[in-house]
């Protein structure tokens, strides 16, 4: 089942990401859009239009959602949590708080709200790390842990938020997740990201496969379960602040696509991780093209439409089969 | 020749600890029953032979190396482990539930060793079947297998029968009695004292973290150590199919 899922998956995802390209306000035809990605020449306004605007929020999109979606396989396995997702440890409260300081302080020009952002997610997740991993019951502590300081992080912005009245627009826009301004720059970073996620943890299928027995179990199997769990929430959280603290927070990909992927594969990661990352890339690049076309003038917030398309869809699935996880 | 020896070990969840300068030693090839009452410390000591609980003073002695200079891959090729509670949310297969046992040993999934495991624990019927849907019983036998395919010959568990009915406890406890004639040591916490008796060679009686009697099972049980212990009247019956006598706590009376 994995590798033709994985291929019709991946031709998916170049069919839409074809017909994203093509679709827009510009008049742009198919055959156009098929002549620029060859070298052909055609109107240069259009060539900038597919090369510098379409192209990398498409490439931006689908990397995103293939980082949130491989991300969330790991933060399912190493929580042993169906309900957890990318942002469950402070990432996307951490980065919004970045932010929120950031511009309450003036250092939003200087410093930029990727960086600030960045900043923001990385150490409040190694916070929640630092403060739970020690503990008995270390994945319950974790995630309230998690759940804790996101509240308290989400009550401090909005504290700053009050303070700063005038910058409340900027922040929540941000915040609500945005491909409109990818750059090839961005793409490269979500691009390292997730080489960064998927290269050293597709290797480790075995151990996250063992992070799913009870903790005991996998510790008595050989499974160094505290360091294990560290060595991949990690990676797997920083590249996700990558992610975040460029395009903002975008929810339900990371918790919505390793389930369907289960659904079709199985638990085994071995199987699990390409298919949901595809899956996240697809459900991603489909939700913004839809963000960028729904509205006559101006775009939607891509994560309204990734709730709004995938719950549905979400809960189709677990309606179809009898499951548990798995 | 024993196969786990405990010197001065002290150890436990948080100080002030439980195990306070804990000796004992396991013979090789015997079925040794670990009873005592609810937080005497039963799965605690298990915890300190498979490192999820570092001891804080003393060492633990595994085939005469010290555990705590073993990393946890090499430990668990040397041991075996059945937890109290079994968690089947994810749906694997039979097979690769009992595979998992594999993982010490190199990412191989060493076909014949878990095709071993699974006949020796009567379940190469259920290889291909999801464990989401198996009986508890039949749970409970792949998470045996699976330890047996760990590979090592000391085996550990923690009320493998709890949630069993009797015809399943009788089955599984049958076949701890047979890998312990197949050369295997097996360390069993029961709750069940008559379970205990019934099927152990030897039996270690805890109390607040501290061993109250250690030795033949036989021995170890008197009306005297089950009031210390457990604050229960015992009467004994003779059990005709056994062809012995075995203590019974009372459910009646102070």
């Amino acid at each position: 089942m994995r590798r033709p899922l994985v291929a019709v998956l991946a031709a998916l995802s170049l069919i839409l990401a074809l017909i994203a390209l093509t679709l827009g306000p510009s008049g742009i035809t198919l055959g156009e859009t098929v002549h620029i990605l060859l070298g052909q020449r055609v109107v240069a306004s259009k060539h900038y239009i597919i090369w510098h605007l379409r192209l990398p929020r498409i490439i931006a999109s689908f990397l995103t959602g293939a980082v949130l979606g491989f991300s969330g396989a790991i933060y399912q396995a190493s929580l042993r949590n169906p309900m957890a997702d990318p942002f469950i440890l402070g990432v996307s409260s951490g980065a919004s708080f970045g932010v929120a300081v950031a511009l309450a302080l003036g250092l939003s020009t200087l410093v930029g709200f990727p960086l600030s952002a960045l900043v923001g997610s990385v150490v409040t997740t190694l916070l929640i790390l630092a403060l739970s991993l020690r503990q008995k019951g270390a994945t319950t502590t974790l995630i309230l842990t998690g759940v804790a300081i996101n509240y308290v992080l989400s009550a401090a912005m909005t504290l700053l938020m009050f303070m700063n009245k005038e910058q409340y627009q900027r922040i929540l826009f941000w915040s609500m997740g945005s491909f409109s301004t990818a750059t090839w720059g961005a793409v490269m970073i979500v691009a390292s990201a997730l080489l960064l996620l998927a290269l050293p943890l597709s290797l480790s299928h075995r151990s996250l496969d063992m992070l799913l027995l009870d903790e005991s179990s996998g510790q008595a199997a050989g499974l160094s379960v505290g360091s294990v769990r560290l060595m991949v929430l990690l990676p797997a959280s920083i590249a996700t602040a990558l992610c975040v603290s460029h395009f903002g927070v975008i929810g339900f990909i990371g918790l919505m696509a390793p389930h369907v992927s289960r659904l079709l594969v199985g638990p085994r990661h071995k199987r699990l991780l390409a298919p949901s990352a595809l899956f996240g890339g697809l459900l991603l690049l489909a939700s913004d093209t839809l963000a960028r076309l729904l509205l006559p003038s101006g775009e939607l917030p891509v994560g309204v439409i990734t709730s709004l398309v995938g719950v549905p869809l979400f809960i189709y699935l677990l309606r179809r089969g009898r499951y548990r996880y798995g | 020749m024993d196969s786990l020896t405990f010197k001065g070990v002290q150890g436990g969840w948080t100080a002030p600890y439980l195990f306070q300068d804990l000796d004992l030693s396991v013979p090789q090839h015997t079925f040794t029953a670990l009873t005592g009452p609810n937080g005497s410390g039963k799965s605690t000591l298990l915890k300190l032979i498979y490192k999820e609980i570092r001891p804080t003073g003393g060492v633990v002695y595994l085939n005469g190396k010290d555990i705590g200079a073993m990393g946890q891959k090499e430990l668990a090729r040397q041991i075996g482990f059945v937890a109290q509670h079994q968690h089947n949310d994810y749906a694997f297969t039979a097979r690769e539930a009992v595979s998992m046992g594999r993982y010490a040993h190199g990412g191989r999934d060493d076909g014949t060793i878990v095709e071993q495991a699974m006949e020796a624990c009567n379940i190469t019927h259920l290889a291909d079947c999801l464990v989401t849907n198996l009986s508890g019983g039949e749970l409970q036998r792949v998470v045996l297998a699976r330890a047996l395919a760990q590979g090592g010959r000391l085996l550990l568990l923690d009320e493998p029968v709890n949630h069993l009915d009797v015809k399943h406890q009788r089955s599984i406890m049958k076949l701890l009695g047979r890998l312990t004639g197949e050369g295997y040591t097996v360390i069993c916490v029961l709750h069940d004292l008559l379970l205990a008796q019934v099927y152990s060679d030897r039996t270690i009686m805890l109390k607040d973290g501290k061993i109250v009697a250690h030795g033949k099972t036989a021995e170890v049980f008197t009306r005297e150590r089950l009031l210390e212990v457990y604050q229960v009247e015992a009467h004994q019956v003779h059990d005709p199919v056994l062809g012995r006598s075995i203590w019974l706590a009372s459910h009646s009376g102070r």
